[in-house]
Parts: structure tokens; C-alpha cells; sequence
């Protein structure tokens, strides 16, 4: 985790000399995760794809004006949220919507019941109305953050993200036990 | 169903963006940047420091800071040793600040807490020997403190499934049981009714903190952390202390108390603590045979009594 951080401010000096490769190692560290983040957030490709172009713009003006940046991970997840937000807010809902782009499968049948449950799991992550329980999940149970990482992200305790994990699994559950 | 659930939400990792999305927009973004716009000074933040270029130039102005170097390094020795009250004390508090701020991980983190709880469980030691009662409340309620955020960090190291947390669970568990029995022994010199209110509160608080470590050493055994024989022998030390504790309490508050005015039946408070003593007796025989469910099994009934002579004594208030 430290080494990780470290290297984070190694490529950050590195971009401010001047170093355009090392912001494109930054993207590709982080872009996935921040799809990831984007699209069980909203459930469209296309808008959690344009989410984090524009997290990366934001993050690449923040290196170059010698903003500073104590943990390069928390930062671009910071962003990221306040985009969705902003998002959701130019359209007048905060209602996220309810289905999911599902990609069309031509699998074998293992396969085929995999889908199945990760789309009945993805859909119970859709419900769960409280947005703070819901990126909960993502980021601890999804992307295996630790407890220190989302606490920075989230900008609260560590207590209180440990608490809200307790939380956000047993509705998550609740809700999965309506499916069935 | 818990682990179902997160295999089933780690499998969510799998999705991942379109490879032809990722590569187009990366060179898009690099196309875009553009570095013209912003000076290297603006780019590190340096345009605010004003005297950069002139602080590391100058052999004065390094020869002072050297001297404030020494200066630091001479003080740093009493401000450690420093006691609440002291003109130095702020400097401790700022190092306490720092060495938290070091400790990258909530293990590490706990272990400082902790650190820092029987650091202040030693200054009120000191505090109490020197007869300076004036800052023995502030001192315990930054005991409190550092407790309860030494078993807050541990708990989350253990979320996090770090290993070999055994030990400082059982030290933390050490330090709120030092920490219970100082206050317990220290309290009735404190006549102000806010003192004294103090104390209770933190009092009831360190008790907790002995109770969460010991769950959480229960759980650490649960999930195959700690052996049964590791986590039975601990249990046996542990609760071996508190009935020790409870009946010297017990025992003190017998020569003190006008049993009359209460109605407390001290007879029966001696039958439970023998009976607590029989069944610790047969959970240490019970240890040595390897028989851990039945050992677990009187530690719980040991504990239990514990508890309820704990709850019996707790209201007592003994008259100056």
C-alpha cells in the first residue's frame, strides 16, 4: 500500500516535469477500477465511459497547477464521484437507473448460470437506495479497497466505514433474499 | 452467506472496460494535455515560497537551522519525559501526533494507541505519586481515548484479515485492565462530584474495551487465527485476573461498607466467587487434558459470574 502511494508521487513529479508517459501509466493503473466504479454507479457503459475520460482531464489540470495530491487513488475516486453527482443533478434525478447494459452472451451453459447470478447480484446492487452503502460495496466487496483506502475516498472514519460495511452487505443480502 | 456473497461480488471484478475504448481514449487524453500553459514553479506550488531560492543558498541560514537541530534534539529528551502540566507536555502530545501519523496501517496504528494508553496509564501513575491530582482526570479521559482507538484500529486490522493481531489484542486487553483497576483503585480520591463522574464514565468505558478484545480474540479464534490451546490459554490468564481483581474489590468493600444500610448478601457474593475459583480450577485441568469445548464452555460460566458480582458492587459508593 505505501509502496503503491509512493510510486503514485514518483509518476505525479514525473507528469509535472513535463513526462506525458507517466500520466499515461497513471491511466492505465486506474482506468479500470474507475470504469468499474463508473458503471455499477450508473449501469451505462457509454456515461461511465465519458465519466472517467473527464475524471482524468480534471486530474491531469490538478497535477499541472501543483495542486496537492496526498493519495492519488482517493483523489481520482473523489473526482470521479463528484462528476457522477454532477451528473445526476444536470438531469434533475438522482435515481440511478434500474437495468443494466447486459452484453449479449453466446456462452455454454456454465457460463450462461454465472451470468445469471452476477446479474441478479448486480441487480441488488442497484437497489440498495442508500448511494454511500451502495459505493460501500463497490469499493470494498468489488475492488477490495481497504478500509483506510475508502475512508479516504469517502472522506470519513475508518469506524464508520467498517460500521457501513456491516450495514451495506446485510441490505445487500436482505434484498437478494426478496429475489429468492 | 456472507462469503457466498462477496465470492459472488469479487466475481463482479471481471467487468472491464472495451480494450478499443481504453487505447483511443488514452491517446485522445495525451493529445489534449498540454503543458505550455503552466510554468515548472507553478506546476510544484513554489510560486508562494518566496525565499526558496535564498534559504538553501545561504551558509547562515543553514548554520541556524543546524543550531535549532540541536536545540530540538536536547529538549526532545524532557519533552518525552514530560508529565501532564508541564511546560513541555504540548511537545509530547505533538510527537504522539506524528508517530500516528507514521503508522500507515490500522495494526500499526492500534499499536501505537496502545503505546500511547500505557504511556498515560504510566504518567498517572506518577501524577498520582506526586500528589498532582489536578491532572490526573484530564490524563484519564486521553487514556480513554487512546484505548478505545487502540481496540477501534484493531478491530479494522482485523476486518482486514491481517494476521498475528493475537498479541496486541491480548496487550490492549493487558492495558484496559491495568487501566480499570487504577481508576477503580484511584476514584475515591476524587470528592468533585465531576471527577468522580469522570472516572465512572471511563471507568465503564475501559471495561468495554477488555470486553471487544476478548471477542475479538474469540473471533480471531473462529476464523482460525489464533489455535484453540492459544486462545484457551489466554482466556484462562485473562479471566484468572479479572476474578482476582473482583474479589480483592469485593473484599476491600466488605471492611468499608455498612452492609446494614444496603441491602447486599455478602455471603452469597463469596459463594460466587468460590464458584467462580471451582470453575476456572476445572477449565485449567480441563486445558491441560486438551478438552477446549468444555474449557470454553466454564470459561463462559466464570465469566458470567465475574459479571454479575461486577454488576452487584458497581452501585456501591463508599462514604469519606
Amino acid at each position: 500500500m505505501q509502496a503503491a502511494n509512493l510510486n503514485d508521487k514518483i509518476l505525479i513529479i514525473k507528469a509535472r516535469l513535463g513526462d506525458k508517459e507517466a500520466f499515461a501509466t497513471i491511466y492505465d493503473k486506474y482506468v479500470t477500477k474507475l470504469y468499474r466504479f463508473a458503471y455499477y454507479k450508473t449501469g451505462n457503459r457509454e456515461l461511465a465511459e465519458d465519466l472517467v475520460s473527464q475524471t482524468f482531464l480534471k486530474s491531469w489540470e490538478m497535477i499541472l497547477n501543483g495542486g496537492h495530491i496526498r493519495a492519488l487513488q482517493a483523489l481520482l475516486y473523489q473526482m470521479l464521484r463528484n462528476l457522477i453527482a454532477d451528473h445526476y443533478r444536470s438531469k434533475q434525478s438522482t435515481e440511478l437507473p434500474l437495468e443494466y447494459d447486459i452484453a449479449a452472451d453466446n456462452n455454454t451453459d456454465d457460463r450462461i448460470h454465472a451470468t445469471i447470478d452476477r446479474e441478479l447480484v448486480k441487480k441488488a446492487i442497484d437497489r440498495v437506495t442508500n448511494q454511500d452503502y451502495r459505493e460501500i460495496i463497490i469499493l470494498r466487496y468489488i475492488e477490495e479497497l481497504s478500509i483506510t483506502e475508502i475512508a479516504k475516498i469517502l472522506d470519513t472514519t475508518k469506524g464508520n466505514i467498517a460500521t457501513m460495511s456491516h450495514r451495506a452487505l446485510t441490505e445487500l443480502k436482505k434484498i437478494l433474499k426478496d429475489y429468492s | 452467506m456472507n462469503d457466498q456473497l462477496i465470492a459472488q461480488l469479487n466475481k463482479l471484478r471481471s467487468e472491464t472496460p472495451d480494450r478499443t475504448w481504453m487505447i483511443s481514449n488514452r491517446e485522445s487524453l495525451l493529445s489534449q494535455i498540454e503543458m505550455n500553459d503552466y510554468s515548472i514553479a507553478d506546476r510544484f506550488g513554489l510560486k508562494s515560497s518566496l525565499y526558496f531560492n535564498y534559504l538553501i543558498h545561504v551558509p547562515a541560514k543553514v548554520a541556524l537551522v543546524l543550531f535549532l537541530l540541536v536545540i530540538g534534539f536536547g529538549s526532545s529528551f524532557m519533552v518525552k519525559a514530560s508529565l501532564p502540566g508541564d511546560a513541555f507536555y504540548p511537545g509530547r502530545v505533538i510527537i504522539e501526533k506524528v508517530e500516528l501519523m507514521l503508522a500507515t496501517t490500522p495494526a500499526k496504528e492500534a499499536e501505537v494507541y496502545n503505546k500511547h494508553a500505557q504511556q498515560k496509564l504510566a504518567d498517572l501513575k506518577k501524577l498520582q505519586a506526586s500528589g498532582s491530582n489536578n491532572n490526573i482526570a484530564g490524563t484519564v479521559k486521553r487514556l480513554e481515548k487512546d484505548l478505545v482507538a487502540a481496540a477501534t484500529s484493531l478491530d479494522i486490522a482485523q476486518a482486514e484479515n491481517v494476521d498475528s493481531l493475537d498479541k496486541l489484542a491480548v496487550d490492549i486487553n493487558d492495558n484496559a485492565a491495568d487501566a480499570k483497576d487504577f481508576i477503580d483503585q484511584t476514584k475515591q480520591e476524587f470528592i468533585a462530584e465531576e471527577s468522580l463522574a469522570v472516572m465512572n464514565q471511563v471507568l465503564a468505558t475501559t471495561q468495554n474495551v477488555e470486553d471487544k478484545t476478548l471477542l475479538l480474540l474469540v473471533s480471531m479464534y473462529g476464523q482460525d487465527k489464533i489455535s484453540a490451546q492459544e486462545t484457551a490459554d489466554k482466556f484462562v490468564t485473562i479471566i484468572d485476573n479479572q476474578l482476582t481483581t473482583v474479589s480483592n474489590k469485593v473484599q476491600a468493600l466488605e471492611q468499608v461498607v455498612e452492609t446494614s444500610l444496603l441491602e447486599i448478601d455478602w455471603t452469597i457474593t463469596y459463594t460466587n466467587i468460590r464458584e467462580a475459583y471451582q470453575v476456572l480450577t476445572d477449565a485449567k485441568a480441563n486445558l491441560q487434558a486438551g478438552d477446549y469445548t468444555a474449557v470454553f464452555k466454564e470459561l463462559t460460566k466464570a465469566k458470567t459470574i465475574i459479571k454479575n458480582i461486577e454488576n452487584t458492587i458497581s452501585n456501591i459508593e463508599v462514604a469519606e
